[in-house]
């Protein structure tokens, strides 16, 4: 399957490699500070990332509970063509021609 | 139409008067090789041509249990598939805690499987007769399952589902040719998916064959009454073009009156008449006198291919005529 393409595809300026290495000391404090910026930023990402998880496991948790006691409350709803068995009881008639 | 809960399914027999003569056996395999080739035959041709009976016989040949569908202009795609007839009525007690007791009551639809549905599921083999009675609509449903070999099931509260047809299942259709009376153009697109085998009316040979065994006459009258009425069906001297059924009918009436098929001999010319010369409206003039000159060729016809002289006519019943 193609990976669906999302808002962290887009490159900010941050992300955008290829710079070259600093030679002064300001800007080396300089760039220290916006990687260290950088790297809280993801952290809280990170963080946003894994709550966001555990709702979604969560609800599909619910979702599997609801369908089993919907399931075991409407046997009939389920499709029933694919369910029954093959060796149900026929009527048979016998047919001349 | 409502279905029953249990579907009858049906187990093909040939008749101790089935013929199965060289051209019959022809049609058949021709017929199962396309089935042994995954194809849905259509067997399509005039009325008495064999096609409802052939159909069983190749069905009778794959040797599954037929589910059999007769066309119709009241038909809707339910009436294929099945539907939602009436509620079911389901009530949950719980009284778990004893001292509460809660009841919970609520309604679901309930579905009923009807031929086509029961066909697809457990691989049984389903003749369509007269297909083309039914209005396009109604038959759309059958292009996936000859095409995609998948049956859509029509919406329910859950959405739509569908079955996957049994590798087993097999269609034979029957149908006239279009300019019947009551018979809807064939959608190209169904007709694109089977292979259609086109009848004419049976040879000789066969309709001999089947006049002999269905009335027990002589083979000399057999071939007698098959000759007069195949003349006549060239001659187009019948409203309606006689059929192997005509054969029959005047073959049997023959074999229960003791009659011999010669011209002179009352019941059989009598007979002959009434089975030959019928016509739809006869108030007018003109009809009075169509109706004569179709009475007088049949009578002549019945001189030239059915003469006086057979082994053993009843003299005395000759000369009543
Ligand atoms: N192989 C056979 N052996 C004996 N009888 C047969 C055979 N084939 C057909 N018949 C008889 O011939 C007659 C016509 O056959 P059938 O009903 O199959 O024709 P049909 O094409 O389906 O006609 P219709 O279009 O009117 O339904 C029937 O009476 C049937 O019993
Ligand atoms: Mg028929």
């Amino acid at each position: 399957m193609a990976r669906i393409k999302t808002m962290q595809d887009v490159h900010t300026l941050h992300s955008v490699p290829g710079r070259a290495m600093p030679t002064d000391e300001g800007a080396v404090f300089l760039q220290l500070h916006r990687l260290a910026n950088e790297k809280l930023r993801l952290e809280r990402e990170v963080e946003l990332w894994l709550r966001k998880k555990e709702r979604i496991e969560q609800r599909m948790r619910e979702i599997e509970q609801q369908m089993e006691s919907l399931r075991q409350l409407a046997p009939s709803m389920t499709v029933e063509s694919t369910v029954r068995s093959p060796k149900q009881s026929w009527r048979r008639m016998t047919l001349e021609y | 139409m409502q279905p029953t809960d249990t579907t009858a399914v049906l187990v093909t027999r040939p008749r101790a008067g089935f013929v199965e003569t060289p051209f019959v056996r022809g049609l058949t395999e021709r017929a199962l090789a396309y089935v042994a080739a995954g194809y849905p035959v259509h067997l399509r041709g005039p009325s008495g041509s064999g096609k409802t009976t052939l159909a069983m016989h190749v069905a009778n040949r794959i040797g599954r249990p037929m589910m059999l569908i007769c066309g119709d202009d009241e038909f809707g795609s339910s009436d294929l598939v099945g539907g939602h007839y009436g509620y079911r009525r389901r009530k949950v007690i719980d009284n778990f805690v004893h001292t509460v007791l809660k009841t919970e009551e609520d309604v679901a639809q309930r579905w009923v499987d009807n031929r086509l549905t029961v066909a697809c599921r457990e691989g049984l083999t389903l003749v369509y007769d007269e297909f083309t009675r039914s209005r396009p609509e109604a038959n759309n449903v059958l292009l996936s399952v000859l095409e995609e070999r998948v049956l859509v099931l029509p919406a329910r509260r859950n959405g739509s589902s569908y079955l996957k047809v049994h590798p087993d299942f097999v269609a034979i259709f029957t149908s006239n040719p279009e300019d019947y009376a009551g018979v809807h153009k064939t959608q190209d697109a169904l007709r694109d998916r089977m292979v259609t085998i086109d009848l004419d009316y049976f040879d000789r040979e066969t309709e001999v064959a089947i006049t002999q065994s269905r009335s027990g006459v002589p083979l000399e009258d057999a071939e007698r009454i098959v000759d007069l009425v195949r003349a006549c069906r060239a001659a187009g001297v019948s409203e309606f073009s006689p059929t192997v059924r005509s054969c029959t009918v005047i073959a049997k009436v023959l074999a229960l009156r003791q009659a011999r098929a010669a011209a002179g001999v009352l019941v059989f010319e009598q007979t002959c008449l009434d089975v030959l010369a019928a016509e739809a409206g006869l108030s007018s003039k003109a009809g009075k006198k169509a109706q004569q000159r179709r009475r007088d060729a049949i009578l002549s016809l019945i001189r030239q291919h059915c003469p006086a002289d057979i082994d053993g006519v009843v003299i005395s019943l000759a000369r009543m005529a």
